[in-house]
């Protein structure tokens, strides 16, 4: 497998609707392999164990939203770098701007396309890695 | 990977688990909403109505449902700009939140079909 090709996905999403589908469209659709976590304290406790390349985050979330998920996964060491994009139904170009200011070098607007996220984040992936 | 049509059996299961779900979660959205009319403005439960609307937005139309997200989109702005304020809804802007949810919750009875 080529080092710069995606594999691991750290999935955020507190809603067990959009972990059921997300899954089916980056494991089956995509063929990632994925770790979701309800919440960015679970994000924050399995993170380094599971090294992921790439950190895929809902932005509404009850406790620890989108943000402060990222901003708390930085701080560990080995997630530093690690890529990260938002998925959100919020899309007016200032909300998306304001999460691009967080460190995210995308944002993917909710609802999404099952069939077409993995290809969608996949164009994400090699545009930042060409 | 899986073939399409195992995919494709996937994705209508979740399409038809989800469509189980969605009056329930719209009767606690039509609930909480004449909750909070029926007492003082309270910030926590807007915010927590506002997640609720956010969530169907971003949700129901990946399985189907587009006129409630739309709806659902709609409904949730309102209560945007009322948090982003901290302030209680006019009688008017109540009124429109009103005819959204109102517009969620009705006319979905056959989703459980």
């Amino acid at each position: 497998m080529n080092s710069n090709e995606l594999q691991r996905i750290l999935f955020v999403e507190d809603e067990a609707d959009i972990q059921a589908v997300a899954q089916v469209a980056l494991e089956a659709v995509g063929g990632f392999t994925v770790r979701i976590c309800s919440s960015g304290e679970e994000a924050l406790r399995v993170a380094e164990a599971f090294a992921p390349q790439l950190i895929l985050s809902d932005v509404m979330m009850p406790d620890m939203d989108g943000p402060a998920t990222l901003i708390a996964l930085r701080r560990l060491p080995a997630l530093a770098d690690t890529p990260a994009i938002f998925m959100t139904a919020r899309v007016l170009p200032q909300e998306v701007e304001q999460l691009r200011a967080c460190g995210a070098m995308a944002v993917i607007a909710k609802p999404f396309d099952p069939m077409t996220l993995a290809q969608q984040i996949k164009d994400i992936w090699g545009q930042s890695h060409a | 990977m899986p073939d399409e049509s195992d995919i494709q059996a996937r994705l209508q299961a979740l399409r038809t688990a989800y469509a189980e779900q969605l009056p329930d979660k719209l009767a606690e959205v039509a609930r909480q909403w004449a909750g909070m009319q029926a007492q003082p403005w309270n910030p926590e439960q807007a915010a927590v109505l506002h997640r609720r609307l956010h969530t169907l937005a971003g949700s129901a139309p990946t399985f189907g449902f587009a006129d409630i997200g739309r709806r659902a989109r709609q409904a949730e702005r309102l209560l945007k700009a009322w948090n982003s304020d901290l302030r209680k809804p006019g009688e008017g802007e109540a009124a429109e939140l009103n005819g959204h949810i109102q517009a969620l919750c009705t006319g979905h009875g056959d989703l459980r079909t």
